[in-house]
């Protein structure tokens, strides 16, 4: 600011700016926003009747992205042989009337920019308790030092697996073991155990949290710069040098792609040779992203990578990687929100190892997890105990 | 009308001002400043439900009003001015019409600037957004928002010579 009494620039431009006239900008503003909403839902009408023409033609049979995807060089022979992957449009397609199926159905129009997400009818799951909840689900405290806890549905059970974490961490994918850094020591331990072990150094964790491979045998670390771990050995091999700038990365869960954020807040996937950015976020032209959408910290992907989560953030948090949990399912092709179709807030969503998305919703009489198969399908929707209701969803594994 | 269209609707009746005093460094022109105000309310009020607070409200606003500006930065719509231009009398700054020439010849040292370059300035310098304030209200890195006012400056300075404007500046 300028000292007082300093006759400066900043006193000529409020000189230069009181030559503004006012005007009342209420009526011109409003009908402008109902000129943008009605041109919002031209361009969806549009994309649909498009989506209809295209279905009906029969094109939706043809690939909507290459399915043949070369194995990243760093992915070992051990690695499980990739899952079958779902069908580009399933639901849509084989069961439209069927309410099981949730929205997050792909199809291969065009990106729509601007358009509002349709209505999302909940669907009905096969089962409502949690029990039939398969895996176990990871949560951890708010603030700095969280107690990591494990749900254990199957007897709705909780237990502290790591008290006062003294950094990010990773689950690996059949949750018995955990990675932790302290004081640049990368640390692998039995979740609930209190032994561990070093298993490397150097290691910072502000921009990777340790992300586990799906066969659980390598770790995703950051030392000077994002390298794979392998945990065995404690070998470290240096990721491409595109990649070299990345953070937050995560693995799909058939081990062929990774996603990741840059700087900037775009999301990143990288596959084979292929290193491709998903639309919109990040992107600071409003023609492009006028919602200024940005996606600063993946935390899971589906079997593909066709699908990641990310707390959904906005341009102005750019550099500031979310604290919280993530909250939406982002198309890695499109850049599209895919809605959930969950009642209350999403407050919690996380892809499994094999493909199952988990969504934490919150009403105002209760907390509930629902569980999707990668083709959609509701399997669990269970209200989730009480215990962990002031925590945040971690990780969903095995 | 419902409560949130009457929340909006005091918004903009009570901020329009102060946004189109910025829009106003930012384009040059009372016209111009007021389609680019209308934009940024219009954003606003599209997005009005997701903004929790009033003061989120003029926040997105000046975001969306310093974007859409971005989003103009890539066309070359004003002419270089040169130097010679701004030809201007420091010891007349007491006379009414001296100020107005002034004014106008202050306008049109700003038009001469890119808009980044603008945007900028009217950012550190009018509306006393610090470095990192500015450059995350930009979408830009600390570094580019330093560059860039720096440059601007070295700009001002070269089309104002004599203008006083330019002789001591402490920014925040």
């Amino acid at each position: 600011m300028t000292t007082p009494g300093e006759g400066g620039l900043r006193e000529s431009l409020h000189d230069l700016a009181d030559q503004v006239t006012s005007a009342d900008m209420y009526e011109r503003a409003v009908h402008r926003s109902r000129r943008i909403a009605r041109r919002e839902a031209a361009i969806g009408t549009v994309a649909a009747l498009a989506v209809l023409v295209l279905l009906a033609s029969g094109l939706w049979r043809l690939p909507d992205r290459d399915t043949g995807h070369t194995p990243m060089a760093l992915i070992s022979a051990s690695a499980p042989a990739p899952e079958p992957m779902p069908s580009p449009i399933p639901s849509a397609i084989h069961h439209p009337e069927t309410p099981e199926h949730h929205a997050s159905t792909r199809t291969t129009s065009p990106r729509r920019k601007n358009q509002p997400r349709a209505a999302t009818p909940t669907a009905t799951p096969k089962s409502r308790a949690l029990a039939d909840l398969p895996g176990h689900v990871f949560y951890q405290q708010t603030g700095n030092q969280p107690d990591v806890v494990r749900l254990s549905p199957t007897d709705g059970d909780t237990t502290t697996v790591l008290s006062g974490a003294p950094s990010a961490v990773g689950i690996s994918p059949d949750g018995n073991r955990i990675a932790y850094a302290v004081g640049g020591v990368l640390l692998v331990g039995e979740t609930g155990s209190a032994q561990s072990q070093p298993v490397a150094t150097g290691i910072t964790t502000t921009a990777q949290a340790p992300a586990w491979s799906p066969d659980g045998a390598r770790l995703l670390v950051v030392t000077s710069r994002p390298a794979i771990l392998q945990v065995d050995s404690g070998t470290l091999t240096p990721l491409p040098g595109r990649l070299a700038a990345g953070q937050h990365f995560r693995w799909s869960g058939d081990g062929n792609t990774l996603v990741y954020a840059t700087t900037y807040c775009s999301l990143k996937v990288s596959s084979g040779e292929s290193n491709a950015v998903v639309p919109m976020f990040g992107d600071r032209q409003p023609v492009d992203n006028p919602d200024g959408l940005a996606a600063c910290k993946p935390t899971s992907v589906d079997v593909t990578g066709q699908h990641v989560t990310v707390p959904l953030q906005s341009t102005g948090d750019i550099g500031t990687a979310s604290t919280d949990p993530a909250d939406v399912v982002v198309d890695t092709i499109t850049g599209d929100l895919e809605p959930l179709p969950v009642a209350g807030s999403v407050v919690g969503a996380v892809f499994g190892p094999d493909g199952n998305l988990l969504v934490r919703a919150r009403t105002d009489e209760s907390t509930t997890l629902s569980v999707f198969s990668p083709a959609g399908k509701l399997l669990v929707q269970a209200v989730e105990p009480a215990a962990v209701h002031d925590l945040n969803l971690l990780a969903y594994t095995r | 009308m419902d409560a949130r269209e009457a929340d909006y609707a005091h918004f903009v009746r009570t901020r329009t001002h102060a946004l189109l005093r910025s829009a106003y460094l930012l384009t040059g022109d009372q016209h111009l400043a007021e389609d680019l105000v209308q934009e940024a309310l219009a954003r606003t009020h599209r997005a009005w439900l997701r903004l929790e607070k009033p003061e989120n409200a003029e926040a997105y606003a000046r975001k969306v009003m310093y974007h859409a500006q971005v989003s103009l930065w890539r066309r070359p719509r004003i002419a270089e001015v040169l130097p010679g231009e701004f030809a201007t009398d420091p010891a007349g700054a007491d006379d009414p019409a001296e100020a107005a020439v002034q004014r106008l010849t202050l306008r049109r040292a700003l038009l001469a600037l890119s808009a980044k370059q603008r945007a900028v300035i009217v950012l550190r310098y009018f509306e006393d957004h610090t470095e990192a304030e500015a450059a995350q209200l930009l979408g830009i890195s600390v570094s580019t928002v330093k560059t860039q006012t720096g440059r601007a400056l070295e700009r001002l300075r070269t089309l104002l010579p004599d203008l006083r404007v330019l002789t001591s500046e402490n920014p925040r």
